[in-house]
Protein backbone atom coordinates (compact mmCIF):
# COMPACT_ATOMS: atom_id res chain seq x y z
CA UNK A 1 0.00 0.00 0.00
CA UNK A 2 1.06 3.57 -0.55
CA UNK A 3 2.65 5.35 2.36
CA UNK A 4 -0.46 7.07 3.68
CA UNK A 5 1.40 9.67 5.67
CA UNK A 6 3.64 10.84 2.88
CA UNK A 7 0.79 10.91 0.40
CA UNK A 8 -1.01 13.39 2.62
CA UNK A 9 1.84 15.88 2.57
CA UNK A 10 0.60 19.38 1.86
CA UNK A 11 2.53 21.26 -0.74
CA UNK A 12 2.64 25.01 -0.99
CA UNK A 13 5.08 25.46 -3.82
CA UNK A 14 5.61 22.88 -6.53
CA UNK A 15 9.18 23.60 -7.47
CA UNK A 16 11.43 21.09 -9.18
CA UNK A 17 12.77 19.57 -5.96
CA UNK A 18 9.34 19.22 -4.41
CA UNK A 19 7.90 17.79 -7.58
CA UNK A 20 10.73 15.25 -7.78
CA UNK A 21 10.08 14.15 -4.20
CA UNK A 22 6.39 13.84 -4.89
CA UNK A 23 6.83 11.90 -8.08
CA UNK A 24 9.02 9.39 -6.24
CA UNK A 25 6.26 8.98 -3.67
CA UNK A 26 3.38 8.63 -6.09
CA UNK A 27 4.70 7.07 -9.26
CA UNK A 28 3.98 3.51 -8.12
CA UNK A 29 0.39 4.33 -7.23
CA UNK A 30 -0.33 6.24 -10.40
CA UNK A 31 1.32 3.65 -12.61
CA UNK A 32 -0.57 0.76 -11.05
CA UNK A 33 -3.84 2.66 -11.15
CA UNK A 34 -3.31 3.14 -14.89
CA UNK A 35 -2.23 -0.48 -15.26
CA UNK A 36 -5.40 -1.73 -13.61
CA UNK A 37 -7.51 0.57 -15.78
CA UNK A 38 -5.86 -0.30 -19.07
CA UNK A 39 -4.45 -3.79 -18.56
CA UNK A 40 -1.47 -2.77 -20.64
CA UNK A 41 1.90 -1.94 -19.16
CA UNK A 42 3.05 0.12 -22.12
CA UNK A 43 -0.11 2.22 -22.13
CA UNK A 44 0.03 2.54 -18.34
CA UNK A 45 3.54 3.96 -18.57
CA UNK A 46 2.42 6.45 -21.20
CA UNK A 47 -0.56 7.54 -19.14
CA UNK A 48 1.55 7.82 -16.00
CA UNK A 49 4.05 10.01 -17.79
CA UNK A 50 1.19 12.07 -19.21
CA UNK A 51 -0.31 12.47 -15.74
CA UNK A 52 2.89 13.82 -14.25
CA UNK A 53 3.50 16.04 -17.24
CA UNK A 54 0.05 17.58 -16.90
CA UNK A 55 0.53 17.99 -13.18
CA UNK A 56 3.81 19.78 -13.75
CA UNK A 57 2.30 22.09 -16.35
CA UNK A 58 -0.69 22.82 -14.14
CA UNK A 59 1.31 23.16 -10.92
CA UNK A 60 0.56 26.86 -10.54
CA UNK A 61 -3.12 26.05 -10.37
CA UNK A 62 -2.71 23.45 -7.65
CA UNK A 63 -4.45 24.67 -4.51
CA UNK A 64 -3.20 22.80 -1.43
CA UNK A 65 -6.05 24.17 0.64
CA UNK A 66 -8.51 22.33 -1.57
CA UNK A 67 -6.96 18.88 -1.74
CA UNK A 68 -3.91 16.84 -0.88
CA UNK A 69 -1.40 16.48 -3.67
CA UNK A 70 -2.23 12.79 -4.03
CA UNK A 71 -5.91 13.58 -4.53
CA UNK A 72 -5.09 16.21 -7.12
CA UNK A 73 -2.71 13.86 -8.91
CA UNK A 74 -5.26 11.06 -8.97
CA UNK A 75 -7.84 13.46 -10.35
CA UNK A 76 -5.50 14.12 -13.26
CA UNK A 77 -4.74 10.41 -13.67
CA UNK A 78 -8.43 9.59 -13.78
CA UNK A 79 -9.01 12.19 -16.44
CA UNK A 80 -6.05 11.05 -18.50
CA UNK A 81 -7.19 7.44 -18.28
CA UNK A 82 -10.79 8.26 -19.05
CA UNK A 83 -9.72 10.23 -22.11
CA UNK A 84 -7.66 7.25 -23.27
CA UNK A 85 -10.57 4.87 -22.74
CA UNK A 86 -12.91 7.12 -24.68
CA UNK A 87 -10.49 7.17 -27.55
CA UNK A 88 -10.19 3.41 -27.42
CA UNK A 89 -13.93 2.99 -27.48
CA UNK A 90 -14.21 5.34 -30.40
CA UNK A 91 -11.66 3.35 -32.29
CA UNK A 92 -13.38 0.11 -31.36
CA UNK A 93 -10.28 -1.56 -30.08
CA UNK A 94 -11.43 -2.08 -26.55
CA UNK A 95 -11.49 -5.84 -26.99
CA UNK A 96 -9.01 -7.35 -24.62
CA UNK A 97 -7.66 -9.55 -27.35
CA UNK A 98 -6.58 -6.47 -29.25
CA UNK A 99 -4.86 -4.60 -26.50
CA UNK A 100 -1.49 -5.00 -28.07
CA UNK A 101 -1.76 -3.25 -31.40
CA UNK A 102 0.08 -4.22 -34.52
CA UNK A 103 1.31 -7.45 -33.09
CA UNK A 104 3.60 -5.64 -30.70
CA UNK A 105 5.24 -8.05 -28.31
CA UNK A 106 3.97 -8.19 -24.79
CA UNK A 107 6.11 -6.33 -22.31
CA UNK A 108 8.41 -8.77 -20.61
CA UNK A 109 6.97 -8.24 -17.18
CA UNK A 110 3.50 -9.07 -18.42
CA UNK A 111 4.62 -12.22 -20.12
CA UNK A 112 5.92 -13.30 -16.76
CA UNK A 113 2.46 -13.11 -15.26
CA UNK A 114 0.86 -16.48 -14.74
CA UNK A 115 -2.16 -17.42 -16.78
CA UNK A 116 -4.27 -16.98 -13.68
CA UNK A 117 -2.99 -13.48 -13.12
CA UNK A 118 -3.67 -12.61 -16.72
CA UNK A 119 -7.14 -14.04 -16.37
CA UNK A 120 -7.79 -12.06 -13.21
CA UNK A 121 -6.57 -8.90 -14.93
CA UNK A 122 -8.99 -9.60 -17.75
CA UNK A 123 -11.83 -10.12 -15.31
CA UNK A 124 -11.03 -6.76 -13.72
CA UNK A 125 -11.05 -5.18 -17.16
CA UNK A 126 -14.46 -6.77 -17.73
CA UNK A 127 -16.02 -5.01 -14.77
CA UNK A 128 -18.14 -1.99 -15.46
CA UNK A 129 -16.40 1.36 -15.39
CA UNK A 130 -17.31 2.25 -11.83
CA UNK A 131 -16.30 -1.13 -10.44
CA UNK A 132 -13.06 -1.12 -12.37
CA UNK A 133 -12.31 2.36 -11.10
CA UNK A 134 -12.80 1.31 -7.50
CA UNK A 135 -10.67 -1.82 -7.84
CA UNK A 136 -7.94 0.19 -9.56
CA UNK A 137 -7.92 2.84 -6.84
CA UNK A 138 -8.05 0.30 -4.03
CA UNK A 139 -5.64 -2.36 -5.23
CA UNK A 140 -3.75 -0.58 -7.98
CA UNK A 141 -3.19 2.79 -6.33
CA UNK A 142 -3.40 1.34 -2.84
CA UNK A 143 -5.76 3.98 -1.55
CA UNK A 144 -7.87 3.69 1.55
CA UNK A 145 -11.65 3.72 1.28
CA UNK A 146 -11.62 7.13 2.91
CA UNK A 147 -9.25 8.58 0.33
CA UNK A 148 -11.23 7.02 -2.48
CA UNK A 149 -14.35 8.59 -1.03
CA UNK A 150 -12.68 12.00 -0.96
CA UNK A 151 -11.56 11.59 -4.52
CA UNK A 152 -14.92 10.43 -5.85
CA UNK A 153 -17.09 12.57 -3.59
CA UNK A 154 -18.66 9.55 -1.91
CA UNK A 155 -19.00 8.36 1.66
CA UNK A 156 -16.34 5.99 2.91
CA UNK A 157 -19.00 3.42 3.78
CA UNK A 158 -20.48 3.61 0.28
CA UNK A 159 -17.03 3.08 -1.20
CA UNK A 160 -16.48 0.04 1.02
CA UNK A 161 -19.80 -1.47 0.02
CA UNK A 162 -19.19 -0.87 -3.67
CA UNK A 163 -15.73 -2.44 -3.50
CA UNK A 164 -17.17 -5.41 -1.66
CA UNK A 165 -19.81 -5.88 -4.37
CA UNK A 166 -17.19 -5.60 -7.09
CA UNK A 167 -15.09 -8.24 -5.36
CA UNK A 168 -18.06 -10.56 -5.02
CA UNK A 169 -18.65 -10.13 -8.71
CA UNK A 170 -15.04 -11.01 -9.44
CA UNK A 171 -15.20 -14.09 -7.24
CA UNK A 172 -18.43 -15.20 -8.88
CA UNK A 173 -17.07 -14.84 -12.38
CA UNK A 174 -13.83 -16.49 -11.36
CA UNK A 175 -15.73 -19.49 -9.98
CA UNK A 176 -18.15 -19.71 -12.89
CA UNK A 177 -15.45 -19.74 -15.53
CA UNK A 178 -13.23 -21.91 -13.40
CA UNK A 179 -9.48 -21.80 -13.59
CA UNK A 180 -7.74 -24.22 -15.81
CA UNK B 1 5.19 -14.97 -10.74
CA UNK B 2 2.21 -16.15 -8.74
CA UNK B 3 0.03 -19.10 -9.57
CA UNK B 4 -3.50 -18.30 -8.50
CA UNK B 5 -5.08 -21.48 -9.78
CA UNK B 6 -7.84 -22.54 -7.44
CA UNK B 7 -6.42 -20.27 -4.77
CA UNK B 8 -9.18 -17.67 -4.69
CA UNK B 9 -11.52 -19.14 -2.18
CA UNK B 10 -12.34 -16.14 -0.04
CA UNK B 11 -12.07 -12.38 0.00
CA UNK B 12 -8.64 -12.34 1.59
CA UNK B 13 -7.27 -14.55 -1.14
CA UNK B 14 -8.88 -12.38 -3.77
CA UNK B 15 -7.32 -9.29 -2.19
CA UNK B 16 -3.92 -10.94 -2.27
CA UNK B 17 -4.48 -12.00 -5.84
CA UNK B 18 -5.41 -8.45 -6.85
CA UNK B 19 -2.40 -7.01 -5.07
CA UNK B 20 -0.22 -9.51 -6.91
CA UNK B 21 -1.19 -7.75 -10.14
CA UNK B 22 0.74 -4.65 -9.12
CA UNK B 23 3.93 -4.12 -11.01
CA UNK B 24 7.00 -1.99 -10.61
CA UNK B 25 7.38 0.90 -13.07
CA UNK B 26 10.34 0.44 -15.35
CA UNK B 27 13.43 2.66 -15.29
CA UNK B 28 12.37 4.18 -18.59
CA UNK B 29 9.26 5.63 -16.98
CA UNK B 30 11.29 7.14 -14.16
CA UNK B 31 13.55 8.78 -16.71
CA UNK B 32 10.61 10.16 -18.64
CA UNK B 33 9.00 11.65 -15.55
CA UNK B 34 12.27 13.13 -14.33
CA UNK B 35 12.74 14.77 -17.72
CA UNK B 36 9.40 16.56 -17.45
CA UNK B 37 10.72 19.29 -15.22
CA UNK B 38 13.68 19.87 -17.51
CA UNK B 39 11.70 20.35 -20.71
CA UNK B 40 10.72 23.79 -21.99
CA UNK B 41 7.26 24.63 -20.87
CA UNK B 42 4.41 24.69 -23.31
CA UNK B 43 1.02 26.26 -22.86
CA UNK B 44 -1.98 25.49 -24.95
CA UNK B 45 -3.64 28.69 -25.92
CA UNK B 46 -6.35 29.93 -28.17
CA UNK B 47 -6.01 33.23 -29.94
CA UNK B 48 -9.37 34.78 -30.48
CA UNK B 49 -10.44 36.77 -33.42
CA UNK B 50 -8.40 38.09 -36.33
CA UNK B 51 -10.06 39.30 -39.36
CA UNK B 52 -10.08 40.62 -42.71
CA UNK B 53 -13.20 38.77 -43.44
CA UNK B 54 -14.88 37.12 -45.11
CA UNK B 55 -13.32 34.49 -47.26
CA UNK B 56 -14.33 31.18 -45.86
CA UNK B 57 -11.83 28.48 -45.36
CA UNK B 58 -11.48 25.89 -48.05
CA UNK B 59 -12.29 22.41 -46.90
CA UNK B 60 -9.71 19.73 -46.24
CA UNK B 61 -6.92 22.17 -45.83
CA UNK B 62 -3.82 21.67 -43.86
CA UNK B 63 -3.68 24.92 -42.00
CA UNK B 64 -0.69 26.87 -40.94
CA UNK B 65 -2.19 27.90 -37.70
CA UNK B 66 -1.50 31.40 -36.56
CA UNK B 67 0.60 32.09 -39.57
CA UNK B 68 -0.07 35.44 -41.12
CA UNK B 69 -3.56 35.01 -42.34
CA UNK B 70 -4.27 37.83 -44.67
CA UNK B 71 -7.57 37.01 -46.19
CA UNK B 72 -8.21 34.08 -43.97
CA UNK B 73 -10.90 34.43 -41.46
CA UNK B 74 -11.97 34.64 -37.96
CA UNK B 75 -12.77 31.00 -38.20
CA UNK B 76 -9.20 30.07 -38.75
CA UNK B 77 -7.89 31.95 -35.81
CA UNK B 78 -10.59 30.66 -33.59
CA UNK B 79 -8.95 27.32 -33.94
CA UNK B 80 -5.55 28.79 -33.42
CA UNK B 81 -3.45 27.16 -30.79
CA UNK B 82 -0.11 28.58 -29.97
CA UNK B 83 2.71 27.09 -28.08
CA UNK B 84 4.99 29.71 -26.71
CA UNK B 85 8.12 29.52 -24.67
CA UNK B 86 8.38 31.13 -21.24
CA UNK B 87 10.59 33.78 -22.80
CA UNK B 88 7.91 34.72 -25.28
CA UNK B 89 5.28 34.65 -22.59
CA UNK B 90 7.28 37.01 -20.48
CA UNK B 91 7.32 39.58 -23.24
CA UNK B 92 3.59 39.60 -23.66
CA UNK B 93 2.79 41.55 -20.55
CA UNK B 94 -0.25 39.41 -20.08
CA UNK B 95 -2.80 39.06 -17.32
CA UNK B 96 -4.59 35.81 -16.59
CA UNK B 97 -8.34 36.04 -16.00
CA UNK B 98 -10.97 33.49 -15.09
CA UNK B 99 -14.66 34.06 -15.75
CA UNK B 100 -16.73 31.17 -14.53
CA UNK B 101 -14.73 28.20 -15.76
CA UNK B 102 -13.34 30.07 -18.75
CA UNK B 103 -9.65 30.94 -18.55
CA UNK B 104 -8.31 33.84 -20.53
CA UNK B 105 -5.14 35.79 -21.02
CA UNK B 106 -5.55 39.53 -21.58
CA UNK B 107 -2.71 41.15 -23.46
CA UNK B 108 -2.19 44.08 -25.77
CA UNK B 109 0.32 42.18 -27.85
CA UNK B 110 -0.85 39.65 -30.39
CA UNK B 111 0.71 36.25 -29.77
CA UNK B 112 3.81 35.57 -31.79
CA UNK B 113 2.77 33.46 -34.73
CA UNK B 114 6.31 32.39 -35.51
CA UNK B 115 6.04 29.63 -32.95
CA UNK B 116 2.74 28.38 -34.23
CA UNK B 117 2.05 24.71 -34.47
CA UNK B 118 0.43 22.92 -37.34
CA UNK B 119 -3.07 21.61 -37.17
CA UNK B 120 -4.72 19.57 -39.85
CA UNK B 121 -8.44 19.93 -40.08
CA UNK B 122 -10.85 17.54 -41.70
CA UNK B 123 -14.37 18.24 -42.82
CA UNK B 124 -16.90 15.64 -41.81
CA UNK B 125 -20.51 15.16 -40.83
CA UNK B 126 -21.62 16.01 -37.33
CA UNK B 127 -22.33 12.34 -36.78
CA UNK B 128 -18.79 11.34 -37.77
CA UNK B 129 -17.37 14.09 -35.60
CA UNK B 130 -19.30 12.78 -32.63
CA UNK B 131 -17.82 9.35 -33.22
CA UNK B 132 -14.32 10.74 -33.53
CA UNK B 133 -13.81 13.25 -30.76
CA UNK B 134 -13.34 12.09 -27.15
CA UNK B 135 -16.04 14.36 -25.74
CA UNK B 136 -19.75 14.72 -26.21
CA UNK B 137 -20.89 17.96 -27.72
CA UNK B 138 -24.10 19.69 -28.69
CA UNK B 139 -24.97 22.21 -31.35
CA UNK B 140 -27.49 25.04 -31.02
CA UNK B 141 -31.07 24.05 -31.62
CA UNK B 142 -31.92 27.60 -32.61
CA UNK B 143 -30.31 29.79 -35.24
CA UNK B 144 -31.34 33.37 -36.00
CA UNK B 145 -33.44 33.77 -39.11
CA UNK B 146 -31.38 33.85 -42.28
CA UNK B 147 -28.48 31.84 -40.95
CA UNK B 148 -27.92 28.53 -42.64
CA UNK B 149 -25.32 25.87 -42.48
CA UNK B 150 -24.69 22.34 -43.47
CA UNK B 151 -24.26 19.11 -41.62
CA UNK B 152 -20.52 19.45 -42.11
CA UNK B 153 -18.15 20.54 -39.37
CA UNK B 154 -14.39 20.91 -39.24
CA UNK B 155 -12.47 18.77 -36.79
CA UNK B 156 -8.85 19.49 -36.01
CA UNK B 157 -6.76 16.38 -35.97
CA UNK B 158 -4.99 16.15 -32.64
CA UNK B 159 -1.26 16.01 -32.27
CA UNK B 160 1.02 15.99 -29.26
CA UNK B 161 0.16 19.60 -28.53
CA UNK B 162 -3.40 20.17 -29.56
CA UNK B 163 -6.50 18.15 -28.84
CA UNK B 164 -9.59 17.92 -31.00
CA UNK B 165 -11.53 21.06 -31.84
CA UNK B 166 -14.89 20.90 -33.57
CA UNK B 167 -15.87 23.95 -35.61
CA UNK B 168 -19.29 24.62 -37.03
CA UNK B 169 -20.20 27.64 -39.16
CA UNK B 170 -23.35 29.27 -40.34
CA UNK B 171 -23.71 32.41 -42.40
CA UNK B 172 -26.38 34.52 -43.97
CA UNK B 173 -26.68 36.05 -47.42
CA UNK B 174 -25.07 39.29 -46.27
CA UNK B 175 -21.89 37.56 -45.22
CA UNK B 176 -22.52 37.68 -41.50
CA UNK B 177 -20.89 34.78 -39.76
CA UNK B 178 -21.81 32.70 -36.78
CA UNK B 179 -19.25 30.17 -35.66
CA UNK B 180 -19.10 27.70 -32.82
CA UNK B 181 -15.83 26.15 -31.68
CA UNK B 182 -15.94 23.25 -29.27
CA UNK B 183 -13.20 21.48 -27.39
CA UNK B 184 -12.70 19.46 -24.24
CA UNK B 185 -12.25 21.43 -21.05
CA UNK B 186 -10.39 20.48 -17.90
CA UNK B 187 -10.38 22.79 -14.90
CA UNK B 188 -6.97 21.50 -13.92
CA UNK B 189 -5.51 22.22 -17.31
CA UNK B 190 -7.72 24.62 -19.18
CA UNK B 191 -6.99 25.98 -22.60
CA UNK B 192 -6.39 29.69 -22.26
CA UNK B 193 -8.01 32.05 -24.70
CA UNK B 194 -5.89 35.06 -25.61
CA UNK B 195 -7.83 38.29 -25.93
CA UNK B 196 -7.06 41.98 -26.26
CA UNK B 197 -7.36 44.71 -23.64
CA UNK B 198 -10.70 46.07 -22.45
CA UNK B 199 -12.57 43.37 -24.28
CA UNK B 200 -14.07 41.27 -21.49
CA UNK B 201 -17.47 41.26 -19.84
CA UNK B 202 -19.20 38.74 -17.64
CA UNK B 203 -22.52 37.44 -18.91
CA UNK B 204 -24.77 34.53 -18.01
CA UNK B 205 -25.47 31.50 -20.17
CA UNK B 206 -28.19 29.35 -18.68
CA UNK B 207 -27.46 30.77 -15.25
CA UNK B 208 -23.71 30.19 -15.33
CA UNK B 209 -21.01 32.78 -15.74
CA UNK B 210 -19.61 33.11 -19.23
CA UNK B 211 -17.09 35.40 -20.88
CA UNK B 212 -18.23 37.90 -23.47
CA UNK B 213 -15.37 39.08 -25.67
CA UNK B 214 -15.59 42.06 -27.98
CA UNK B 215 -13.19 42.12 -30.91
CA UNK B 216 -10.44 39.96 -32.29
CA UNK B 217 -6.82 39.99 -33.41
CA UNK B 218 -6.03 41.62 -36.69
CA UNK B 219 -3.22 39.56 -38.01
CA UNK B 220 -1.32 41.92 -40.24
CA UNK B 221 -1.23 44.71 -37.69
CA UNK B 222 -1.20 42.57 -34.57
CA UNK B 223 -3.82 44.86 -33.05
CA UNK B 224 -7.00 44.03 -31.24
CA UNK B 225 -9.80 45.39 -33.43
CA UNK B 226 -13.39 45.37 -34.54
CA UNK B 227 -14.90 45.49 -31.12
CA UNK B 228 -18.20 46.61 -32.56
CA UNK B 229 -18.44 43.93 -35.22
CA UNK B 230 -17.21 40.82 -33.50
CA UNK B 231 -18.55 39.40 -30.30
CA UNK B 232 -17.84 36.01 -28.82
CA UNK B 233 -19.42 34.32 -25.88
CA UNK B 234 -17.35 31.58 -24.23
CA UNK B 235 -18.72 29.18 -21.68
CA UNK B 236 -18.09 25.72 -20.25
CA UNK B 237 -20.76 23.08 -20.11
CA UNK B 238 -19.67 19.96 -18.25
CA UNK B 239 -16.29 18.97 -19.62
CA UNK B 240 -16.66 20.93 -22.84
CA UNK B 241 -15.88 24.54 -23.68
CA UNK B 242 -17.90 26.37 -26.31
CA UNK B 243 -16.97 29.60 -28.08
CA UNK B 244 -19.77 31.14 -30.13
CA UNK B 245 -18.64 33.99 -32.33
CA UNK B 246 -20.69 36.45 -34.32
CA UNK B 247 -19.06 38.63 -36.93
CA UNK B 248 -21.02 41.27 -38.78
CA UNK B 249 -23.80 43.61 -37.86
CA UNK B 250 -26.66 41.18 -37.57
CA UNK B 251 -26.71 39.87 -34.03
CA UNK B 252 -26.99 41.65 -30.71
CA UNK B 253 -25.37 40.27 -27.59
CA UNK B 254 -28.76 39.11 -26.35
CA UNK B 255 -29.39 37.24 -29.58
CA UNK B 256 -25.99 35.60 -29.41
CA UNK B 257 -26.63 34.49 -25.86
CA UNK B 258 -30.03 33.18 -26.91
CA UNK B 259 -28.31 30.96 -29.46
CA UNK B 260 -25.72 29.90 -26.88
CA UNK B 261 -28.41 28.91 -24.42
CA UNK B 262 -29.86 26.41 -26.89
CA UNK B 263 -26.62 24.42 -26.79
CA UNK B 264 -27.53 21.83 -24.20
Amino acid sequence: MVDAVRSEVRVDVLDVDTFTDLYCTHIDAIFNYCLFRTGNRVVAEDLTSDTFERAWRARRRYRPERAAFSTWLHTIARRVTTDWQRRQRRRQVADLTERYPDGAPLPESQIEESESQQRLRQLVAGLNNQEQELIALKFGAGMTNRKIGQLLGKKESAVGSAIYRAMQKLRTVWSEDGPG
Amino acid sequence: MTDLNESIRDDDQLKQALLSLRQVPGPGLHQRVRAITQAPEARTRLALGAFLPLKLLPSNVSQRIAAPIVGLVIALVLTTFLVTSPVVRATLGEIEEAIGRVFLIVTDVMPDSSEATLIDEEQMTVEDARDLVPFQFSLPTYLPEGFAGTDIVGVSIPNEVVAEVVRAQWHDEDGNLLELCIHAHADIEPIQTIVGPDSLEVVQVNGSEAALVRGGWDNPSGEWRDQDETITVIWVLGDVQYSLLSHGDRLSIDELITVAETVR
